[in-house]
Order: structure tokens, then sequence, then C-alpha cells
């Protein structure tokens, strides 16, 4: 970081970063930030150089030859008398380590158990379609030993086409099952993931464009709003895309996202944690410490039982109503949210919120960054690529 | 009050507003500061754009190692006599360096907000802070200082014989500061002009210091009027703070023509003047309708330049050997004595004074500057041919100044370098002590002529080395 312009400011909590580092205010981004990526890989090339010297002066020649050696290692006498009281013999010793065993891994990788079948048939049937970018239907079943499912696919599409490079041409599949963890983790533009089902841990970890919908089998008899539908940490770090699942997420939904947009209709403790762009939608109950560390985007939730003020946390971000006059423009906005979510999904809790909507608008709250201008919000949400 | 300010984006929705500058024709002719004071809400204001960075820089480079976040949070807030109470922690003169140090070198060039954003008005608001508390009637706070028994005697009423008298004091020792000069100040007040830094700061000064117990000793000549081992005999120790008082030539003919002036006499002529302390008006120079000259580029030479505009010269020149990037002194000033109508000739080395009996021009050859040297510093060497004579009627002599060791350091075994200066290590037992035991030093005396500001460190450095000295 220190390479890249930051100057130990110590102030990255509070969004003015001066060096344009630790911010996501526009103005210090894109006028004040003077990190390149050679500077980085200058200051590696340096660390990779002293190594070499040192290693140099002790006649070492590769890494793997120093790990245990701790007898190259000079004790310093210490400055302080407390300092000089210190044993470190023990953490010193190579004692516990038979001298004719290796001190180095051996084997070249531990082979993983899941050998991603599903995926891989996956990519083999989608190939030639993503080869001659010409989008397609596909329908697999999926189970929940199925994992990081789209991964393959949206890493084939990237590396031909970009990551937003198929959009325009996306590629569908149909999924009927329960998803293991990560499902459309990675996703790229181009790539529509519809799961009709439920799904695991980190759906849309890293996600850069594309769609997952996630949707309750039909016929279901439980209300979606009261059901858990994807697991923990959905969206960490996403970029971009859309993720709609109509039914509850759980904990740290949207953590770190600052790009993306989704809609869900309820979620766990920490929503929102540490996001800096995106849009996010709750059609529903929220845990606890919502917006915790939330620096940008923003989120609408829905507060039937009046309960929000005491959830969320006050340290960075704010609420606001929006059924003021002047904020007609977010009402516009919500609703549109809401009736692609329904389109999408089929979701007849979003569908009712629609045709009553004059009865839930007032108890919407918009959160959003202490920081952020409402007059600006709306334009910041429109997809910036990282 | 005001509501208090919680903007975490200031720096970038306040732009850095320096106080504003008086009427050019006011400073063209009169004696007074240039720069207006800042309104309340304006301090606070700018106050508030500091990052606080948790690595303060201005911090590190002020050379008393002000606590600058904290006061400027203080000032933000209104709380101006707790401001206060802080910036004197640190500072023995705070008002003064706010007004004097060059703050584009110090505190404020090292300002993370000097990266593209404007710093932060450091130095305005220290000395807004000092001039607003002490006309709100704030004084010291000395009710906890326990008397000891010892004396110091102080040589010196410059920045850092006030520095070390200072912390003397609030440590319970009495300090007695002699000086030659009538007033306070050393060259605060018999050197720097009144457009950077008005009289009554230090007569106001010289009232807080006598309030907190410091005595002063004025028109006595320590060598001449009481001598260093009536000292030595009658104080615990001593402290010189005795400036450098040697002027530097330029070693070329011509220097000793009527009309060729030295810097320093100059303006102390010029000051004894204003405050009345002429002693007989022959001794009065003055520059009014002349063609002035002035040889030099550090503040020294800026202060003359600006002192000649406003007796009324008829056209001021500085001609200075490198260029300007390359001038030692402040450029805020370089910059001030331009608006005021002071021409400057860069690359341009005298040679000669020439006249008969009487200055009637200086030539000079133009220079370019030779590769660095060992401090990267590079000097200039002449262009052939390059000769030109510049018209004057009256040349000032702004190149410096040596230490002037005195007579009796030998006797008092106080030992010097080479350059006279006076050996007083800070990285010792105690600090600033000299080769007498006794005796300790600080200040341009020491380090050769340099800054107030690292005068004031010197003196309340040596102060404390004096407290260890004394087991106090
Ligand atoms: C014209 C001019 C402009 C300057 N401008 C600036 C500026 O803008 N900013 C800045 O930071 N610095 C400036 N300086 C430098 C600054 O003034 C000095 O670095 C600072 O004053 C040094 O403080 P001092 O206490 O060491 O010495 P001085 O200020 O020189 O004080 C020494 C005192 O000791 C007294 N003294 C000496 N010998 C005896 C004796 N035997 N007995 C009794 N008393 C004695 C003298 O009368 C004098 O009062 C300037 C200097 C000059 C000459
Ligand atoms: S003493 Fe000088 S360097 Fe230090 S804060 Fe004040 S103006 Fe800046």
């Amino acid at each position: 970081m220190i390479a890249l312009g930051c100057k130990y400011l110590r102030i990255c909590h509070l969004n003015n970063c001066a060096t344009g580092v630790a911010t996501q205010q526009d103005k210090l981004r894109q006028d004040y930030f003077i990190g390149a990526p050679e500077m980085v890989m200058n200051f590696f090339k340096f660390v990779a150089q002293e190594t070499r010297e040192w290693m140099a002066r002790l006649g070492v020649s590769k890494l793997e030859e120093l790990v245990g050696r701790t007898d190259l290692l000079e004790v310093l006498e210490g400055v302080t008398e407390k300092q000089r009281n210190l044993d470190l013999t023990p953490i010193l010793s190579s004692a516990h380590v038979p001298a004719d065993k290796p001190h180095t891994c051996q084997v070249p990788k531990n082979v993983p158990f899941d050998k991603g079948e599903l995926a891989e048939r996956m990519v083999k049937e989608t190939l030639a379609a993503i080869d001659a970018m010409a989008g397609g239907e596909f329908e697999y079943r999926i189970t929940n030993c199925d994992r990081s499912i789209g991964a393959r696919i949206s890493g084939e599409i990237a590396k031909r086409h970009g990551n937003q490079g198929m959009a325009e041409q996306p590629i569908t599949i149909r999924f009927n099952g329960t998803a293991g963890q990560s499902f459309g983790v990675w996703n790229a533009g181009g790539l529509n993931m519809y799961l009709e089902g439920d799904a695991n841990d980190y759906v849309g970890k890293g996600m850069t464009g594309g769609k997952l919908v996630i949707r309750p089998p039909k016929g279901s008899p439980f209300k979606s709003q009261d059901t858990s539908i994807i697991g923990n940490t959905c969206l960490y770090g996403a970029t971009g895309g859309k993720l709609f699942a109509s039914g509850s997420a759980g904990e740290r939904f949207g953590v770190r996202n600052s790009g993306a947009h989704a809609v869900v209709e309820g979620v766990g403790d920490h929503g929102c944690e540490y996001m800096t762009g995106g849009l996010i939608t709750v059609l529903g109950r929220t845990g606890y410490n919502f917006g915790a560390g939330m620096t940008g985007g923003f989120a609408y939730v829905l507060d039937e039982d009046k309960t929000f003020v005491d959830k969320y946390n006050h340290e960075l971000v704010e609420i606001q109503r929006i059924n003021s006059e002047e904020m007609e423009a977010y009402r516009h906005h919500l609703v549109s949210v809401i009736e692609e979510f329904v389109a999408e999904t089929g979701s007849s809790w979003g569908q009712s919120i629609i045709d009553n909507f004059d009865d839930y608008v007032g108890q919407f709250w918009l959160v959003k960054p202490k920081a952020a201008s409402v007059q600006k919000l709306l334009n910041s949400i429109r997809h910036r690529p990282e | 009050m005001a509501e208090r300010l919680s903007n975490d984006f200031q720096f970038l929705d306040v732009p850095r507003n320096d106080p504003s500058k008086k009427d050019i024709g006011v400073r063209r002719s009169q004696y007074v500061e240039i720069y207006s004071p800042f309104q309340p809400e304006q301090a606070a204001s700018q106050a508030h754009r500091c990052l606080e960075c948790g690595n303060p820089y201005c911090e590190w480079k002020c050379p008393v190692h002000n606590y600058i976040p904290n006061w400027l949070k203080l000032v933000s807030e209104g709380n101006i006599l707790e401001a206060a109470e802080l910036s004197h922690q640190t500072n023995t003169l705070p008002e003064v360096c706010g007004r004097v140090c060059p703050q584009d070198r110090l505190c404020e060039g090292a300002c993370t907000l000097n990266d593209g954003f404007g710093a932060v008005t450091i130095g305005s608001v220290e000395k807004y802070i000092s001039d607003t508390a002490l006309a709100m009637g704030w004084r010291p706070d000395m009710s906890d200082v326990v008397w000891t028994d010892k004396k110091v005697a102080v040589i010196g009423a410059g920045p850092a014989g006030l520095g070390c008298a200072d912390v003397l004091v609030r440590n319970g020792v009495k300090p007695v500061v002699f000086d030659r000069n009538p007033e306070i100040g050393g060259l605060l007040t018999f050197g720097i002009p009144e457009f950077k830094l008005e009289k009554p700061v230090m007569q106001l000064r010289r009232e807080v210091f006598e309030g907190m117990g410091i005595e002063f000793r004025l028109n006595t000549e320590i060598g001449r009027d009481i001598t260093i081992d009536d000292l030595l005999s009658e104080y615990d120790a001593v402290f010189m703070g005795m400036g450098t008082y040697t002027y530097m030539k330029g070693g070329f003919p011509g220097e000793d023509l009527d009309g060729v002036y030295e810097a320093l006499p100059y303006l102390v002529s010029n000051v004894n003047r204003n405050m009345g302390f002429e002693q007989s008006a022959d001794d009065f120079i003055n520059m009014s309708a002349k063609k002035v000259v002035v040889l030099g580029g550090g503040d020294t030479a800026m202060d003359c330049n600006r002192t000649a505009i406003r007796q009324g010269a008829d056209k001021v020149i500085c001609a200075y050997r490198r260029d300007e990037a390359n001038m030692p002194g402040s450029r805020r000033e370089v910059a001030n004595a331009r608006e005021e109508g002071v021409e400057f000739l860069f690359n341009r080395q005298p040679i000669a004074i020439i006249g008969d009996n009487k200055v009637e021009g200086v030539k000079v050859v133009e220079t370019r500057l030779g590769e660095p040297d060992a401090r990267g510093r590079r000097s200039p060497e002449p262009i052939p041919g390059s000769e030109q004579i510049l018209d004057a009627d009256a040349v000032i002599i702004a190149f410096g100044f040596r230490p002037s060791p005195q007579p009796w350091f030998e006797t008092a075994g106080v030992s010097t370098d080479d350059g006279g200066r006076v050996l007083a290590p800070e990285q010792a037992q105690f600090q600033f002590q000299t080769s007498n035991p006794k005796i300790f030093a600080g200040g341009d005396m020491v380090r050769g002529s340099d800054l107030v500001v690292t005068a004031i460190w010197e003196g309340r450095k040596a102060a404390e080395g004096i407290l260890d000295y004394l087991d106090i």
C-alpha cells in the first residue's frame, strides 16, 4: 500500500483518505490516487532482490534450503534489561524436527476430493456456444455436492471475451435442486443462472456480471419471505451483476460488495457490511448491525415491525424515509427494482408489495453512508467496473 | 457558541485560505504587518481542514515539535484557552513563530494536504491562538510551580535565551536575563522588521515573561558591564544565547565606499527610529529617493529590500548569485517583496562596487549553476564576458552572519569550532553543555545563523540540560 501512495495517515475508517487509497470518494480516487501496478511490481522486485542478496551472503541458492535453519540466525543482545532476560532458545530450536526427515512439503499438491464433474460437463456442453459467442439455453439437475457451479464457465467466457464480453449474448442455464457452496462465484457477464430450489453459502461471491436468480420450487407451500433460500456471506466482494433470491439470505449479506445489485426478502446479521458500492434491496426483516463499515452504495429496507432503527449500525450510515415529496425519484426507482425482481423470480411477496405499494412505501427505509449526498446516490449506482 | 464543525471532507470542501493581505499602498509605505488577523470563524474553518493524520508529518517537521493537529482541533472547536495552554507546552513564542517561521519549508511544507489540496494554514492559526488568548487575558498557568533556590543567568534575550528562561521558570528556577539592547527579543526586535513582526508583540511578551517570574536586566553587556566570572560565582549556571553578529563580506573591491551599508545596522537604524531608540539623527540610514541595490538572497536581504521600499527608494534591485529555486529564504517573503515592487536579478554575482569616494554602481557578472556539491547545493560559476553595471546610489550587503566569539570565552573555558561556533552538543549527558560544565549555550551562536524556531528549541533543550545538571 505504501508503494501505491499510502502515507500512513491512519484515517482509513473515515472514507476521506487524502491519498485516494482507502476511500470511495470519487474525486480523491480520480485526482489523488497515484498508484500504478508497476509500483507494486517494483516493490516486490526489490524485496526479491534483497532476499537474494541475503541468501547469497549465506551461500544459499534456494529458499527451501533456508527452512528450519535457525542456526543461521544471530540473537541480538537486547537493548533493555527486559529484552536481555528473554530466553529465545525454545523458539529457535529445531530439535522437534527429526534430522533425517525433510523440512519442506514433498508432494506437488493435494489432489482435491471433489472432481467437479458437473462443472466439467457443463463446460463441455456450453463451450461451442461460448466460442461462437452464440449464447444458448441449458438445463441441469444440481445437488449440494456440486460446488462453485458456474465458475468454470465464467472463466472460459472471461478468457475469451473479457468479463463483460458476452453480456449481450448470454448463456442461460436452468437448474433444479440444491446448489453446493459458492453458486455463481466470480460470475461473468454473459452467464445467467436460474435455480429452482435453494443454495448454500457464498452465492455470487466476487461476481462481476450476469444474473443469478434463485426461487423456491414451484408449488412450495411456505411463505418465501419467512424462509431461508441462500446461505451466509453471499455477494462477498462482488463488483457487478445482479442477484435475485425469493427468500431470506443468511448473515453478512453483501459484505464488501462494490457494485452488484441484489434483491432478497430478508437478511441475517451484518447485512451490507463494509459495502462500498452497489444496491441492496431487502423486502423483509434484517438482523443486527446492518451497514457496519458501509461507505458506499445504498440499500432499501422494508421495516414492517419498526425495529430497523435499533438494528442498523449508526456509525457510518443514516436512514431516511422515501415517502416525502423530494424522494419521488427513489420511489419510482424502488418500484422498478421490485418489478424486475418479480419478473425474474415470480415472487408472490414481491408482487403483493407492488400491488399495495401505497401501504408499504411508508415502511421502507433508504440506507445510505452519512458522507454520501442523497442527490447523487442514484447516479452513483450505475455500474462502475473496478 | 457556533455549532461544532464536523466534516471529514472539510479539506476538499473548503480551500486553503491565507489571511488577507493589506492594501499594497499601505504595505509600500507603512511599518505594519501585512497580513490581517484571522476572524474566529475563519480560524475554526481553516483549522478544521486538518486530517489529523495518525502520523503527523507537520509535528515531526516543526523544530519544536508542536502538537499541531491537537491544537488545530481545539481551535476548530472554539477552545482557544486550551489551545493556548497546549501550544505553550512546546513553544515559548508561538505567536512569533506563527509570523516568521518559513512554514512553506517546515510544518506546512510537510502537511499531507500540501500535496495538491493546499496545506493547512498552520502558521496563521498558531499566531491566532496566542494573539487571541493573550488579548482575552490568558496567561501561562504557573500555579503548580514549586520554586527552588536555584538561579541561572541567561546572556541574550533573543529566542534562544527566552526559550531557556521559559523552561527554567516553569521548573521553579529563577532566570535573570541580560541583554546589551534596551529591549528584549534579540533579532526579533533589532533585526526582523515590523512588517513581519510588529514590535508590540514582543512588548506584550515581556510583560507575560515578567509576570511568570523572569527578570530582565537590559542595557547590560556581559564582558563590559558585568564579567562572566561575576555571573559564574553569583549563579548556579549560565546560559549563553548571544547570536551571530559578524557580518560576512563579499571580498570584492569597493566595499568600503560611501553609500555601502551592512544589512543589520541598516535595519536596526530603521527600527531605532521607529521605536524611539535613536541616539542621534545621523545614525539613521535612509534610502528615500535612492536607487538601491541589495546583494544577497536570504531573509535578511528580503527585509532590507522591503524596508528600502517603505523608506521611499526610487528603485530597489535585489541581485542574487543563484537562481530563484535555490534561494535560501522563505518563498512567501520573496513573493511579498516582489508584490511590493522589488526587482530581482538572478544568477548575478557582484565582482566590484564602483565609484569615486561614493557608490555609483555595482559590477555584476552573470552566473550559471555548476554541478551539485556533496550537500547537493550547486555553486554558481561566472559566464565570461557577461559583466554588466547596475546603477546605484546605495548598496546594502546581506551576505549573512558568522559567529562572534568573545575574547572572554577562553578564560571562561568555552571552546568553539574552527568557524567560531560554540561547542555545545545536543547529544550529551547534559544537553547543550559547553566545555565549561557550568555554562550552557544554544541558538545561532551554536548552530550558526539559522531560524527563530531552532533557537527556541535549543534554548528550551539547554534548560532541560541545566535542570539535569542542577539535579532538579
Ligand atoms: C534581518 C533578519 C531577518 C530574519 N528573519 C527571520 C525570519 O523571518 N524567520 C526566522 O525564523 N528567522 C529569521 N532570522 C534569523 C533569526 O532571527 C535568528 O536565527 C534568531 O534570532 C537567533 O536567535 P538567538 O537567540 O540565537 O540570537 P539573537 O536573536 O541574535 O539574540 C542574541 C541576543 O544576545 C544579545 N547579546 C549578545 N552578546 C551579548 C553580551 N555579551 N551581553 C549581553 N547581551 C548580548 C544580543 O543583543 C541579542 O539580543 C532573521 C535574521 C535576520 C538578521
Ligand atoms: S513553530 Fe514554526 S514550524 Fe512549528 S508549527 Fe509553528 S510555524 Fe510551523
